[in-house]
């Protein structure tokens, strides 16, 4: 027999499917391998895109969609996910019915007895004309007037505010009476002094959000020394808010660390007999209509004194106690769907916020964009207050609605404090002009650089239908309705008074001033 | 001589085939087991594991990187400590160790009331630490007070040092809460895990993402769990005053302190100084004042988030 060949065998024919058929299999074999291998390579799972279960699914969505979040694929994808999750967000948000106002949290310990308290009717101002005989003493200015003095933030300069009060000659015991529109404390070198005085002098005053601070570590004082295993907090616990700075970059975060413990020590400092005061602060202080006022903004049925700002159609009772002390812009959410943006709640005069109209949404073609100067009803777009700076200042629209009120309508003129930055705001005459997220707004020309961080936001947004509306380019101008009174005095600038006295002619308004140094 | 050919060829086809076959498996187990991964593992068969592989580890349990400024020390190869019920939605919002089914609608806020009220007594009674609400669960507070009817889990978080004593002290802890059923007037008892990650340390980063819980609170009867997370300043030197989570949220420990004391489902809870930026940042503005949200419609007589397509007087707890 002769050996088998050893040679190098030819596979016939009928071999070559089949031995294509288990390299198949072997490369099959050789990429499932691979996959295993990946898959638990972070490196290399970018590729495969596999994301392992049960990560947390995005803790910063309350709802899912469904999907989760995933971890692990490419920056880019995931960034052009991202921005496609967005959009259909904003486009399904903009067809969202909302409503301002109507949540209901629980109260905080700290609460004031009074949302809203009333001016006791003996400070309201008034006039009345003097005896024909003359007055005893020649002081008939005094006994016969009435003043409101409404005080921007103090915050603790105690000299600032006595030489002030000096200034115009405020006598307290002659008919005179002082308020306060919060943040009397922290800051400045005498809170404490401060505060006696306001109490001394039988002041009113609304809770501002220092004094709300001031509380919160009095009570957290409080807490903790009640407790053994005490104080379990964080590193540096009293870097402070900013006050609405804080949207700037971290540089801020050393200028804060200078300050800190500053309102935790005025806590301490404190007796209780002036938390309580400040305790027992209203968030609100309603001043009823004054008596011989003919003219605006003074004649209007209500004034009341905040330290942050209000939200335009909303009652006052119905304003959340935190936007009330903190506010300084609205953003309204439903951009661009004004008309089906419901205001549910009041069904009373709505003034024209076309505004979200001029938005470079192109969605709402279908909007009639002549409208804001011929209606008055249009519906008032929802709007969010916040305590930084991005939206529109709550004063423009607070301006904006009560100047589009019909002039039988009540009105409300407020007074308030707390944004130092936008500074003194008493200018007789404002602008009103609609809201459009891509015009900058101009704040006051007597406060500082108020404007530029304005513009600076605003430059991020595009301007596609600018053109289009006329009417952007055109300001309109109305009446102040709205009265900022916070001229820096924590930031060693000044301290302004508001006066309002009621003479001969009517009521009228002066403002006062003096250096914090 | 074909059918000897055949033969040899099949043979070492064969060899060759199976010799592959075996290497790369042998390969792939090796790889996948060096980085921490449990190959050929299914999820029930894994919990029994974990308990005893936990003692064996390092005591990175008992004492969480206490000196933030070290660098972190190496530890064992990171592995997913908590584990959900499964891969869906739904299940994801049950511990795998006690879930027992997943729990119905119209039954689930009652669990979930009862766990936030057991996890703010017991933290505030019990082991007088301070714990604030967070997340979805701080945004259920702003609307109402409670817990938002679609959500399945609890929010809290907890500064860094707190979270150390949890876990050197309160680690595994059990404990026992006694209610009164709403419905029925029986006195019942709940009982409650106090689970701390091993890989809550203060130092490590969001890794792989397996373990940016660093705590939970768990209901042992049900499955259903409060997460808790840390905040921990990372970067003291160029970042002061500035905290986060594992999970990437940042924020100024002047947004969250000094803590506001408040109610949340009954019971004394409290939240973040600055809440309403907090809220803003994190879920938009239109999370404020939208009243209709994931098959939910916000009415605002009642103050309640009740169900569409359902009866108009929901009867809530």
């Amino acid at each position: 027999m002769a050996p088998p060949e050893t040679t190098q065998l030819r596979p016939g024919p009928r071999r070559r499917p089949i031995r294509s058929l288990l390299f198949l299999l072997l490369g099959g074999l050789v990429f499932l391998t691979l996959c295993l291998f990946t898959n638990h390579l972070p490196a290399l799972q970018q590729l495969t895109s596999v994301r392992p279960f049960g990560g947390s699914a995005g803790k910063s969505r309350v709802t899912s969609t469904g999907a989760p979040v995933p971890h692990h694929q490419g920056p880019l994808e995931f960034q052009q996910l991202l921005d496609l999750i967005e959009q259909e967000k904003e486009n399904k948000v903009s067809k969202l019915t909302m409503e301002y106002g109507t949540n209901k949290h629980p109260p905080f310990k700290d609460d004031p007895p009074l949302l809203v308290a009333d001016l006791p009717q003996e400070y309201i101002p008034s006039y009345t004309p003097p005896s024909p005989a003359g007055g005893p003493d020649g002081e008939e200015n005094k006994n016969n007037r009435k003043r409101l003095v409404i005080l921007g933030d103090v915050h603790g300069q105690l000299a600032a505010l006595k030489a002030l009060l000096q200034k115009i000659g405020f006598d307290n015991k002659h008919g005179d009476h002082l308020v306060f529109a919060g943040d009397m404390v922290t800051k400045g070198p005498d809170s404490k002094g401060v505060v006696k005085l306001a109490m001394d002098l039988g002041a009113s005053a609304v809770r501002g959000n220092q004094e709300d601070k001031v509380l919160a570590f009095a009570r957290e004082i409080h807490r903790l020394s009640a407790d053994d295993e005490s104080r379990l907090g964080p590193v540096s616990d009293d870097a402070e808010d900013g006050d609405g700075e804080g949207d700037d970059k971290d540089g801020e975060a050393k200028v804060e660390a200078r300050r800190k413990d500053h309102a935790r020590k005025i806590a301490r400092s404190l007796t209780r007999a002036q938390l309580a005061w400040l305790r027992s602060l209203p968030i609100i202080l309603r001043i009823g209509h004054i008596p011989g006022a003919t003219s605006p903004p003074w004649n209007a049925s209500t004034i009341a004194v905040i330290h942050g700002g209000l939200v335009p159609d909303v009652k006052l009772e119905k304003q959340d106690p935190w936007a009330v002390m903190n506010m300084r812009s609205l953003v309204y959410p439903s951009k661009g769907g004004n008309k089906k943006g419901k205001s549910k709640h009041h069904g009373r005069n709505e003034a024209a916020a076309a505004a979200d109209n001029n938005n470079d949404d192109d969605d709402d073609e279908e909007v009639d964009h002549q409208t804001t100067t011929e209606i008055d009803n249009l519906k008032l777009a929802i709007a969010v207050p916040i305590d930084t700076r991005k939206g529109e200042p709550w004063s423009h629209a607070w301006n904006r609605y009560q100047n589009h009120l019909p002039p039988t309508a009540d009105h409300t003129t407020a007074i308030y404090g707390h944004d130092a930055k936008a500074g003194l705001q008493v200018n007789p005459e404002v602008d009103i002009t609609p809201y459009s997220s891509a015009s900058p707004y101009d704040y006051d020309t007597s406060s500082s650089s108020s404007s530029s961080s304005s513009q600076t936001t605003k430059q991020h947004n595009h301007h596609k239908n600018k053109n289009k509306k006329n009417k952007q380019s055109k300001k309109e101008k109305g009446l102040r309705y709205a009265f900022g009174l916070d001229s820096g005095c924590g930031h060693d600038l000044q301290l302004t008074a508001l006066i309002i006295e009621a003479g001969p002619e009517g009521v009228g308004h002066r403002v006062q001033q003096v250096d914090c140094v | 001589m074909q059918p000897s050919r055949t033969l040899l060829l099949n043979q070492r086809f064969l060899l060759f085939l199976t010799t592959l076959l075996v290497l790369s498996v042998l390969l792939s187990t090796a790889a996948v087991a060096r980085s921490g991964g449990h190959p050929f593992s299914f999820y029930a068969h894994q919990q029994q594991q974990q308990p005893q592989q936990q003692q064996q580890q390092t005591p990175l349990s008992t004492n969480p990187n206490p000196n933030p400024q070290l660098p972190p020390q190496p530890g064992p190869p990171e592995y997913k400590y908590f584990h959900e019920a499964g891969p869906t939605y739904e299940l994801t919002h049950y511990d795998a160790r006690y879930f027992r089914g997943p729990i119905p609608y119209d039954a689930h806020r009652a669990v979930l009331t009862d766990l936030i009220r057991a996890y703010l007594t017991t933290f505030s009674r019990d082991l007088h630490l301070e714990t604030w609400l967070a997340h979805g669960t701080l945004l259920g507070w702003w609307w109402n007070g409670q817990t938002l009817p679609w959500d399945y889990d609890i929010d809290a978080q907890v500064s860094g040092a707190t979270l150390s004593v949890l876990a050197d002290r309160h680690n595994g802890s059990l404990h026992e809460y006694r209610f009164e059923n709403p419905t029925t007037g029986a006195r019942e008892t709940r009982v409650y895990l106090l689970d701390v990650n091993p890989f809550a340390t203060a130092a490590v980063g969001r890794g792989e993402g397996q373990n940016v819980i660093d705590a939970r609170w768990v209901d042992v009867g049900t499955g259903m769990f409060v997460d808790i997370t840390g905040l921990v300043e990372r970067d003291p030197e160029r970042r002061p005053g500035v905290v986060s989570c594992k999970n990437h949220h940042v924020y100024k420990s002047g947004q969250l302190f000094p803590l506001r004391e408040t109610e949340f489902e009954g019971v004394a809870a409290m939240v973040p100084w600055g809440f309403d930026g907090i809220l803003v940042e994190e879920y938009g503005a239109k999370s404020m004042v939208v009243t209709e949200w994931e098959g939910h419609r916000w009415d605002p007589n009642a103050g309640e988030w009740v169900k569409i397509n359902e009866a108009k007087t929901e009867g809530v707890l």
